[in-house]
């Protein structure tokens, strides 16, 4: 464990492992206390918020569960087979996979990016930028999602209308297989861009300013201050970006489901349109609970590549 | 420095204290489920002839209209209550306190303003004509209905009145979620309401709800851009074809008819080219509902003929109609009240079904009134008494005169002030034409996907005629093979 | 507040003229991009300023020529109880806010700080449930809460959200950041470890607990499907459920009340963000770590 911690500081390690020893290695027993008597609670508390429904969940994708049906037959993995056969889960997978990547890529650069410069911002400038960047977060996504199919509308909206005076366009946006997926992106990466500024202007916060002093005091360049503290620094707000960032591109659902419901045809249905669509649409819970727990199978799995990637790549 | 630590700890101490209790709660709240194994509702396999288990308990249910200590029980008494999950079939339910006085109602539809309206006044007039019943109106987002409707009614939460569409009162059916009415409603609502509209809630004979209102799709034509070009309404698809032309020549081969903006709109591509293809005599299901058969002569001109109108490069068909782009689209009687004010200039009408080699158009849907299975004996009856009222020839005729919406029984079809009123008019003479309805499906909603989604497809030039009815075939075929069919 | 070094590179663009034009071009920069980042937003809050006939014209119409903004408000006004929505938005995020910051930062202190047995499995297990999308989860979720007999109250939408497996996260990976020794040697003059948590360990993170109390409070405000579900009584419903009423259904939309609603509802983020910011620019520099 503190070797793990202190892969994430390196500055502090030295003394961080000093003072360790002259505590002692372990926890003490009112450490220990301490830690299991507020825990508990809090894990308890997921037990049954959240591990409770997760398995019941679990439960009915091994069922026919559908309203329509006053049965619920237990049948294995039937829905796990039924949904790999069919073709919408693929184009939904892959929608899911093209969106999650280049919107967690684009959110990460120019949020470390953007958030490094406002940072090094003087205020008033730092305050107004970070709020411009925030504003769109702020906004409640049903109804940015609503404007900007406004703003997409082929034929009058304003995008088209403003793109044309730069000899761009017209394009179709929303309404072309071509052009639904970018459009899409566009849209939650300007949404989303603002929480992950924050996030890192939040880890930029924490370190220590006397780094960057005795940097600037070894002559090293903005560029490489970024380089050699921000970065490794940041590691840890960098992960965690990372791994909440893709969680929840994973389940990207309203933005899509306020806009094109996953068309033109099937060009932007995603993985969890494709599961709103059987639980509440087609009122086939067994098969929704299925692609959830594929869904969470594939989350799980990119979340543990991210973790230890990131851990091995900062390894000191 | 010193200051800020101070003021913070002040701060924390707050959350401390709430944090505290709201850690005791959580752990007394905690104490039934330390197994998360047993799930609540679905693993009733050994028994499947019994209803959904999660169903029954639902007048025992301590809803706030049964429970005898109704709202706001402090949850710090819940773990005095047994395990939470109904794994085990719960005991036959318990009938709520009917002699308790007042029946209690939970009515739930859907938001569209005028609607709403009038239907509150009703029910106001109702309750003051009969001050035991109390109903409760409830109006839930139109996309997030259903998701309320299922999650409620799995957990026997669900109101005893709701509104369902005709593709979602076969799934309701099916899954033996509705009451069926009692003999002389249904004798009642057989012999007063228009045949068509009986269809809607009339599964294998049995009655299943009242139906309010019927959607009519129909052209509607922009009055100046005909008078301008010196031409007469469109009486067929014939002429329909022709008149564009002449207005793809005036416009100098611009904008004929919109049928874009697949988003918010998916049923409008399914509803134009269903009602193309069967103005040529075809159908998009065969007579027993069992099979598609699309790619043949009949389906591929049908489908030709409908990509003449489809131009998604002109964004939503509300809007390029109402700017004058497009000289004639499809929609439903409720359009007046949007196109009133969001473009006052416009000069519109709506004009008859265009005859083709068989005149019959493609329903949109009729909106039900069902009663849950799950209600009492003395909410059923009380319901079943109610919705008969709100269907009455006086509230059916003045809900038209607020929403615009077609009423249907016979006598408010026949009613003057509805027979006279040229818009409506239109839309009543639509119903002559007999059509069938998608709820003749249990999984109808799913087909109506695959249409829209292949005939979007072609629309954005992605794939041919032929492979779109083709996958529409294939696909359409996999889905009827497990669906039930009613008569 | 900036980095010296970054301070250094702005005093010298004053030098040359050419570095000039570069400042130039970077303030352009600057302000496309806060063009951009502000027109979606600044789009909603015209249209919420225009009458009907102004909405989906051709050209578009940038600045109403008819200002409509007094029927719009009065009109989201009076149609529903809106201060009464407000109130419940606000009481339950607040709560939930409260509660999630409380839990969130010591259970992220426990996990980072102290060496529990098993600790990294039952982190990786609170972390996994935020992988299971919230709808299939629902249906459970609600019977849960009909057998606390919560369903049709407000405790029922903030009892599920008293802590969130997120902010254990965000906070466990901000108190990585927060220097061993300072605990150490609190811990070696003999501190209870509540008040090292609470007097050490919280004062240091003041940044991600705001950013955390920003996001929750956004993320609670804007809920919409669990208290659709949750709530029947109209006296009970959140902003979000109110202000479904101006959406008229059939596929129309009165954009310009749908959007004096929704801009009508940011206020009391903006607030909240407001409040938070200025833990933002206020960071470990004040708190000092020199020695």
């Amino acid at each position: 464990m503190t070797a793990s911690k202190a892969a994430h500081a390196p500055p502090l390690q030295g003394s961080r492992s000093r003072l360790s020893q002259l505590v002692g290695s372990g926890p003490t027993r009112s450490q220990t206390i301490f830690g299991w008597i507020w825990l508990t609670p809090i894990l308890l508390y997921f037990a049954y918020f959240s591990y409770y429904p997760i398995f019941s969940a679990l439960s009915m994708s091994f069922h026919r569960w559908s309203l329509t049906i006053p049965e619920r037959p237990f049948i294995g993995l039937g829905n796990y087979v039924w949904v790999f056969n069919d073709p919408t889960f693929w184009i939904s997978l892959t929608n899911t996979l093209y969106f999650a990547a280049v919107y967690v890529a684009a959110c990460l650069v120019l949020g470390l990016v953007l958030g490094t410069l406002i940072f090094s911002f003087r205020e008033p400038f730092k305050s107004i930028m970070q709020t411009v960047v925030f504003l769109p977060v702020m906004t409640s996504m049903v109804v940015a999602a609503q404007v900007w199919d406004l703003m997409y509308m082929p034929g009058y909206g304003i995008l088209n209308y403003l793109l044309g005076f730069v000899g761009l366009g017209p394009y179709m946006w929303l309404q072309s297989p071509q052009t639904v997926m970018p459009a899409i992106i566009i849209l939650s990466v300007w949404k989303g861009l603002g929480y992950f500024v924050v996030l890192f202007i939040a880890g930029l916060t924490t370190i220590p300013y006397h780094l960057y002093e005795a940097a600037s005091i070894d002559g090293a360049s903005p560029f490489q201050a970024f380089w050699r503290i921000s970065l490794p620094l940041l590691t840890p707000t960098t992960l965690f970006c990372l791994v909440t960032g893709s969680i929840g591109a994973f389940q990207v659902f309203t933005q899509v489901y306020a806009t094109t419901r996953g068309g033109p045809g099937k060009a932007s249905h995603v993985l969890l349109l494709y599961l709103y669509d059987h639980g509440f649409r087609f009122f086939e819970m067994g098969r929704a609970s299925a692609i959830a727990f594929i869904l969470f199978g594939l989350v799980l799995i990119v979340t543990l590549i991210q973790l230890r990637l990131l851990r091995s790549q900062f390894q000191y | 420095m010193t200051q800020q630590t101070r003021r913070l700890t002040r701060r924390e101490s707050l959350r401390l204290a709430a944090g505290l209790a709201a850690g005791a709660l959580l752990a007394a709240s905690c104490q039934p489920a330390p197994t998360p194994t047993p799930p609540p509702a679905p693993t009733k396999a050994p028994a499947p002839a019994v209803p959904p288990p999660t169903q029954a308990p639902a007048p025992a249910a301590p809803t706030a209209t049964a429970a005898p200590k109704p709202a706001a029980p402090a949850p710090t008494t819940a773990p005095a209550k047994p395990a939470p999950a109904p794994t085990t079939a719960p005991a036959p339910a318990a009938k709520a306190p009917a002699a308790a006085g007042k029946v209690r109602l939970k009515w739930w539809s859907h938001p569209y303003k005028a609607w709403n309206d009038e239907l509150t006044r009703q029910k106001i007039t109702y309750e003051g004509m009969n001050p035991s019943i109390e109903i409760t109106y409830t109006v839930v987002a139109y996309d997030e209905l259903y998701t309320k409707f299922t999650t409620a009614m799995l957990a026997g939460t669900g109101p005893e009145l709701m509104g369902a569409q005709s593709t979602m009162t076969p799934n309701l059916m099916a899954g033996n979620w509705l009451a069926e009415a009692p003999k002389e409603v249904a004798d009642d609502i057989k012999t007063k309401f228009f045949p068509v509209c009986v269809e809607g809630v009339n599964f294998n004979g049995k009655i299943y709800g009242y139906n309010q209102h019927i959607g009519g799709i129909l052209p509607i034509i922009n009055t100046e851009a005909f008078e301008a070009a010196k031409v007469e309404a469109p009486k067929s698809w014939a002429d329909m074809l022709k008149l564009t032309q002449t207005f793809d020549k005036q416009s100098g081969g611009k904008y004929t008819q919109a049928v874009g903006n697949f988003p918010y709109t998916s049923w409008v591509p399914f509803v134009t080219w269903g009602t193309i293809l069967k103005s040529m005599g075809g159908d998009i299901l065969s007579d027993d509902a069992k099979s598609i058969a699309l790619n043949n002569d009949i389906g591929r001109a049908a489908t030709e003929e409908y990509l003449k109108y489809v131009h998604p490069e002109m964004g939503a068909e509300n809007d390029t109609f109402g700017q004058g782009k497009s000289f004639v689209y499809f929609r439903g009687p409720w359009i007046k009240a949007f196109l009133d004010t969001q473009f006052p200039k416009l000069k519109y009408k709506a004009i008859p079904v265009l005859q083709g080699s068989k005149a019959r158009i493609q329903k949109d849907y009729v909106w039900n009134w069902v009663i849950s299975k799950a209600a009492t004996d003395a909410q059923k009856e009380a319901g079943w008494t109610f919705l008969g009222w709100l269907n009455n020839v006086a509230n059916q005729v003045s809900m038209v005169k607020a929403s615009a919406l077609i009423p249907t029984t016979k006598a408010s079809l026949e009613h003057p002030d509805v027979a006279n009123d040229p818009w409506v008019k239109t839309f009543v003479g639509e119903l002559a034409y007999k059509t069938e309805y998608a709820g003749r499906i249990s999984n109808w909603v799913q087909v109506e996907k695959v249409v829209n989604d292949e005939l979007a497809l072609l629309a954005t030039k992605v794939q041919s005629v032929n492979d779109t009815l083709k996958k529409i075939e294939t696909e359409g075929n996999k889905l009827l093979k497990e669906s039930k069919v009613f008569v | 507040m900036a980095s010296i070094a970054l301070q250094a590179t702005r005093r010298s663009t004053r030098v040359s003229s050419q570095r000039l034009g570069l400042g130039a071009l970077k303030a352009a920069l600057w302000v496309a991009l806060a063009v951009v980042m502000l027109f979606p937003t600044y789009w909603g809050l015209i249209t919420s300023f225009k009458p009907p006939h102004e909405l989906n014209t051709d050209p578009p119409i940038f600045w109403p020529q008819q200002w409509s903004i007094v029927e719009n408000y009065s009109f989201v006004l009076t149609q529903i109880p809106i201060a009464r929505y407000y109130l419940n938005s606000f009481y339950v995020a607040a709560v939930s806010t409260l509660a999630v910051l409380f839990t969130s930062s010591l259970a992220g202190y426990i996990f980072e700080e102290i060496d529990l047995k098993g600790k990294e499995y039952l982190f990786m297990g609170i972390i996994a449930t935020m992988m299971v999308p919230f709808p299939v989860r629902m249906i459970p979720l609600y019977i849960i809460f009909r057998d606390l007999h919560l369903v049709n109250t407000l405790a029922g939408l903030y009892l599920g959200a008293l802590t969130s497996a997120y902010g254990i996260f965000l906070m466990r990976q901000f108190m990585k950041t927060v220097p061993r020794e300072l605990l150490d040697a609190a811990r070696i003059d003999g501190a209870g470890e509540f008040s090292i948590f609470a007097r050490i360990a919280m004062p240091l993170c003041t940044a991600p607990l705001a950013a955390l109390g920003i996001f929750h409070f956004m993320y609670e405000w804007d809920q919409f499907v669990w208290p659709l579900l949750m709530i029947d009584d109209g006296d009970l419903r959140t902003l979000p459920l109110g202000l479904v009423a101006f959406r008229t259904g059939f596929g129309v939309q009165d954009w310009h009340k749908i959007m004096a609603g929704a801009m009508m509802g940011m206020i009391p983020v903006i607030i909240v963000y407001l409040l938070g910011q200025r833990h933002f620019v206020r960071g470990i520099t004040l708190t000092g770590l020199k020695s």
